[in-house]
C-alpha cells in the first residue's frame, strides 16, 4: 500500500465516522475491506481510475450518511409491534366514550332536534363519564382507556386558569414590537394568535411530562412511567384527548357552528379509533396524527365559511371582519401545526434512561393498559 | 404475495443486487463487482450506498448473513450474503413486472411496423 492509498483509507476511515454509530459498529469493517480491495484493483489497469473511485466514494458519502441518520432517527422513534393482544371491547368503548358523546349531543339536539331534555342528559353523561374516568384513572393507576380524559381534564383546567394570563404576557410584547392592536398586519394578528395556541399546547405538554417524570420517583407509581416510556403515544394520546375540549372552546360565541363541530370531534374519534386498534407505535401515531389533522382543518374550514355570518357584540375582542376572517383562519393553521409537533414531541422520552424497576405486571398491554 | 406486488417495482440498486445473489451466496466485494457487470458498468455504486441497500435488505428480511463460501486470506472477516425465500419472491416477482413491460413495449412496436 503506497501513500496515496494509505492516505485515502485514513480519509475514507474519517467518513465513516459520520455514519449512524449502530451502522458503524455493524458495517465499518466489512465497508473498510471492499473499499480497499476496490483500491487495489482499480490501481491494476489504469492507475487514475484510482482517483475516480475515491471520488465516488466522497460525492455519495453526504446523501448515504444522511439517509442513514433518518433511518435510524425513525427507528429510534418508533419500536417495533406493541403487543399481539388486542384491547378489551370494554376498555375499547370506555376510551371512546369521551369522544362519541360529544357527537351524540350535536347529533341528537341539533341534527335531528331532540328535546331539550335530551342535550341535559347527554351533558349530564358526558361529565359523569369525565369524573367517573378520573376518579377510577387515579384508584387504578391511570389504565391506557382513561389516557384522553385525564388529557380533557388537564386541557380544561390550563385554558380556566391560564387562558387570561397567556394573553397578558403576550399582549404587551406584541403592542411593544409592532404598535397599536389596530395597526397590525393580518401576519402579525396570525402570529399573535398562533402564540397562544403554541404557549397552551406546550405548556400542556410540559405539565404533563413532569407529572409522568414524578411518577417514576414513587414506587407505587412507577409502573405508569415504565408504561409511557415504553409508548410514548400514550402521551400523545393524552394530548390528543385534550382536543375535544379544545374544540368546544374554539367555537364559543359562534352561531351555526355544529355541523362543523359534528364534523371535527368525528375526525377526532376516527383517530381515536385507529389509534386504540393500532397494534403498531408508528401505525398509531398516525391515526393521531390524521385524526388532529382532519379536525383542524373542519375549524380552519369553519372559522373562514361562518366569520362573515357571526354577529358578535361590540366590544367583542373580534369582529367579523376580512381582516379577523384571515387572522382567525390564519392562526387555526398555525395551531394546526403546533398541534403536530406537540403530538410528536413525546417521542424525545425516547431521550430518558430506559424504565428500569419492576416489571409490568404480567398480562397487561404496555402500551393501553 | 400481496405485500410483495406493493414493495414493486424496485430500485435498481436494489434489484441488481438480489440479481447479483441469486446465483448463490456473494460477499460485499464481489457484489459491487457483480452489479457493476450485470449493470453493463451503468450502475456504479459506493460502498456507502452498497451496505445502506444491504442493511435495508437485512432489516426486510430478503437477504441474510452466511458463512463465507470463498476462503478468505484476509486480516478482516469476510462476511457473505445471501438470497431468503422472501428475498428470492420479490427477485421472481420483479422480473416477472419487467417481463410484462417488456412484452408490452415490443407488442406496441410489433404492431406499429405492421
Amino acid at each position: 500500500m503506497n501513500v496515496r492509498t494509505r492516505l485515502m483509507m485514513r480519509v475514507y476511515r474519517a467518513l465513516l465516522s459520520f455514519y449512524p454509530p449502530a451502522f458503524r459498529c455493524e458495517f465499518s469493517d466489512e465497508m473498510q475491506g471492499v473499499f480497499a480491495a476496490a483500491l487495489a484493483e482499480s490501481q491494476k489497469p489504469v492507475n487514475r481510475k484510482i482517483w475516480h473511485l475515491f471520488l465516488r466514494e466522497v460525492c455519495d458519502w453526504p446523501g448515504a450518511v444522511l439517509q442513514e441518520h433518518l433511518r435510524a432517527g425513525r427507528r429510534k422513534m418508533f419500536s417495533d409491534k406493541l403487543d399481539e393482544k388486542s384491547l378489551p371491547r370494554g376498555e375499547l368503548l370506555a376510551a371512546m366514550l369521551i369522544f362519541v358523546l360529544p357527537l351524540l349531543s350535536i347529533f341528537a339536539t341539533k341534527i335531528i332536534s331532540l328535546p331539550r331534555s335530551m342535550d341535559f342528559l347527554l351533558l349530564a353523561l358526558f361529565w359523569s363519564a369525565v369524573l367517573f374516568a378520573v376518579g377510577l384513572a387515579a384508584v387504578r393507576g391511570v389504565p391506557g382507556w382513561s389516557l384522553p380524559y385525564l388529557g380533557f381534564v388537564l386541557m380544561l383546567g390550563l385554558i380556566v386558569i391560564r387562558y387570561d394570563r397567556v394573553w397578558s404576557w403576550i399582549y404587551p410584547i406584541f403592542i411593544r414590537l409592532f404598535g397599536a392592536r389596530a395597526d397590525w398586519p393580518v401576519v402579525v394578528r396570525i402570529l399573535y394568535v398562533g402564540t397562544f395556541g403554541f404557549i397552551v399546547l406546550f405548556s400542556f405538554l410540559l405539565i404533563a411530562l413532569i407529572l409522568v417524570n414524578l411518577l417514576r420517583l414513587l414506587p407505587f407509581t412507577r409502573h405508569i412511567w415504565q408504561r409511557v416510556r415504553a409508548d410514548w403515544t400514550q402521551l400523545s394520546f393524552m394530548l390528543y384527548g385534550g382536543l375535544v375540549f379544545g374544540i368546544m372552546v374554539t367555537f364559543e360565541e359562534y352561531r351555526y357552528e355544529e355541523i362543523w363541530k359534528l364534523a371535527a370531534w368525528l375526525c377526532l374519534a376516527l383517530g381515536a379509533w385507529g389509534y386504540l386498534r393500532a397494534r403498531i407505535q408508528k401505525r398509531r401515531f398516525l391515526a393521531l396524527l390524521c385524526g388532529a389533522s382532519g379536525a383542524m382543518w373542519v375549524i380552519t374550514l369553519a372559522k373562514w365559511v361562518l366569520i362573515p355570518y357571526q354577529k358578535w357584540p361590540a366590544g367583542y375582542p373580534i369582529s367579523p371582519s376580512i381582516i379577523n376572517r384571515w387572522t382567525e383562519t390564519g392562526g387555526t393553521l398555525i395551531g394546526w401545526l403546533c398541534v403536530l409537533a406537540a403530538l410528536a414531541a413525546p417521542a424525545l422520552l425516547n431521550l430518558f434512561p430506559a424504565a428500569s424497576g419492576p416489571d409490568i405486571i404480567e398480562g397487561e398491554d404496555p402500551a393501553i393498559v | 404475495m400481496d405485500d410483495i406486488l406493493s414493495r414493486l417495482p424496485l430500485r435498481e440498486p436494489t434489484f441488481f443486487i438480489l440479481l447479483s445473489l441469486s446465483s448463490g451466496p456473494s460477499h460485499g466485494y464481489a457484489i459491487l463487482k457483480a452489479v457493476e457487470n450485470l449493470s453493463e458498468n451503468r450502475v456504479k455504486l459506493s460502498t456507502g450506498t452498497l451496505y445502506g441497500a444491504i442493511k435495508r435488505l437485512l432489516d426486510d428480511g430478503w437477504i441474510c448473513r452466511v458463512n463465507d463460501p470463498i476462503p478468505n486470506n484476509t486480516e478482516r472477516e469476510r462476511k457473505s450474503y445471501d438470497l431468503t425465500e422472501s428475498g428470492r419472491r420479490v427477485l421472481n416477482a420483479e422480473i416477472a413486472r419487467l417481463r410484462k413491460l417488456v412484452r408490452a413495449a415490443q407488442n406496441q412496436t410489433a404492431e406499429e411496423i405492421s
